[in-house]
């Protein structure tokens, strides 16, 4: 990871960025929106590496610190004015095998008056990216799903989604970790191992990660 | 040199000060609850704190929710009990002779002594250091468990063997001093500051506060403490609160959810990393330390910090 300085020097805040308290060791950053948080927590990874932990959702990054050994004010500039493309940061990019087999697959298509021919194409014609993980444990939150396949959750979520199950709802696509209960529309399956304890990092789908699916053999 | 499990109590959990660094894999902290009280228990045994944040967590200590634990030392050493109101009885020698013990004091465990924890009168959760720390194996740098991901160590059952490590023969006496939670006979003061929700929760403020006392759900747990407002839930906090996850915000321990029901919601330890109802303000350490005490039934008062 590379750090290049703006060699304007000009420490302004990009447009709609904010940064607010949250507590009295931790701040909120909000990103403006032509910005991609996990671009900004990467940044922050490499310029500001004595924050304790950090961590984001598609348009947010929480920022914590010890208070006793933090110039708050630094930090909050720091923040304000962070910009990812000073940094030459690296993402992984994944290929993940699916079978299209799941409950709401052909569901999916009728709501979308399409076969499910074309949803699968639709799927797998998209390159997407992580935003956050959060929920639990691997579960990655993708970025990218073509509008044709957005639906809102099932009006009755599952008690039960088997792990591996490949879902969609709003804007996202996931794949869910372990099994778990969950209101997404499932649309195949993934035999990928998304978190474990015992690898580093854990999880496989990470923050800035990008991902394309293909049918499986 | 081990402790034998003979009776893990409500639930017996192996907690240290939790993971840190993982939270953008959606891992929450865990470690333990009412961590004043556990610095508190490892203090006494001689035991060197790790905090949250440092490299190494640790060490653990069994996190006990209400009582019940009966355990034995296979070797001598030292034990204390440190969090909620409790009696303590230590049973040793041929006879089994009982011996009252205090909270909040070094307890001699010579070998094949045993230690009754009983049930908590006042207060929800106790902290039982042994010097030298229990060892189970480490998932994600922390020995902590989380109730909710399964990650860690299973929680106690009897007839588990947890491995100690080496202790020192220091012992803090003094450490006694600090160790009684404060008793609060009228409704638990939680110290809140505000969180600057980006869909404009300023005017909450007046409504949180003017909503006290809260009362503590039975449905609370370490993953978040939930509590409501007496008389029903006609009282909505206004504002918009329908679940998005376009607009998951990310979370720590301590964070405060608004529920559409009107109920708040005090993230827990093993509580998610992010979520889509709002936040409406932060609780502190101290606060969250408390919180871990509140039992079920018992009230809250929020109490304003700043902005």
């Amino acid at each position: 990871m590379t750090f290049m300085p703006n060699p304007h020097n000009q420490a302004t805040p990009p447009a709609g960025r904010t940064v607010t308290k949250y507590g009295s060791d931790a701040l909120l950053v909000t990103c403006g929106p032509d910005e991609q948080a996990a671009d900004v927590l990467l940044a922050i990874d490499v310029a500001i590496p004595t924050v304790r932990e950090a961590h984001c959702t598609e348009h947010a990054i929480l920022v914590q610190f010890n208070a006793a050994n933090t110039d708050v004010a630094l930090l909050t500039d720091q923040l304000a004015t962070i910009l990812p493309s000073d940094f030459a940061t690296h993402v992984e990019h994944l290929t993940l095998p699916i079978r299209y087999d799941g409950d709401d697959l052909t569901a999916v298509a009728d709501r979308a008056h399409l076969t499910v021919t074309d949803v699968v194409a639709l799927h797998t014609g998209a390159t997407y990216t992580v935003a956050f993980d959060g929920f639990s444990p691997g579960f990655a939150y993708l970025t990218g799903l073509p509008p044709e396949l957005h639906l809102p959750r099932l009006d009755s979520p599952r008690a039960r989604i088997p792990a591996g199950s490949v879902a969609i709802a709003a804007h996202y696509c996931a794949i869910y970790p372990s099994a778990s209960a969950g209101g997404w529309h499932l649309i195949g399956t993934s035999s990928a191992e998304l978190f474990n304890a015992q690898r580093n990092p854990p999880a496989l789908l990470r923050p800035g990660t990008t991902v394309r699916f293909e049918v499986a053999k | 040199m081990s402790i034998k499990i003979l009776d893990p109590g409500v639930q017996s959990l192996l907690q240290d000060s939790g993971r840190n660094g993982y939270a953008r894999f959606g891992v929450p902290p865990s470690g333990a609850f009412d961590m004043r009280s556990w610095r508190i228990a490892n203090h006494i045994v001689g035991n060197a704190v790790h905090d949250t944040g440092e490299q190494r967590s640790g060490p653990a200590a069994i996190e006990l929710l209400l009582g019940g634990l009966r355990l034995e030392a296979t070797e001598d050493t030292s034990v204390a009990v440190v969090g909620a109101h409790v009696d303590v009885i230590r049973l040793s020698g041929y006879g089994d002779e009982k011996h009252s013990e205090q909270t909040g004091h070094p307890i001699t465990l010579t070998a094949g002594s045993r230690l009754h924890v009983g049930r908590a009168l006042r207060g929800l959760r106790l902290y039982i250091a042994v010097a030298g720390g229990f060892q189970p194996e480490m998932a994600l740098g922390s020995a902590s468990t989380d109730t909710v991901s399964r990650l860690g160590p299973n929680p106690l059952v009897k007839g588990d063997l947890l491995r100690v490590g080496i202790g020192s023969h220091s012992r803090s006496p003094s450490a006694s001093l600090l160790a009684a939670p404060p008793a609060t006979d009228g409704p638990l003061g939680i110290r809140i500051a505000w969180a600057v929700d980006s869909e404009g929760f300023g005017r909450t403020n007046a409504e949180l506060l003017g909503a006290n006392p809260w009362t503590v759900s039975p449905t609370s747990n370490r993953a978040g403490v939930r509590l409501y407002r007496d008389g029903g839930n006609q009282t909505k906090i206004h504002g918009d609160h329908e679940h998005r996850d376009g607009r998951s915000m990310p979370m720590h321990p301590g964070a405060v959810q608004a529920l559409p029901n009107g109920e708040l919601v005090i993230i827990g330890p093993d509580g998610p990393t992010t979520g889509g109802y709002p936040v409406v303000g932060v609780v502190d350490r101290d606060s969250l330390d408390s919180i871990a005490q509140a039992r079920p039934g018992s009230t809250l008062e929020l109490l304003a910090v700043g902005s």
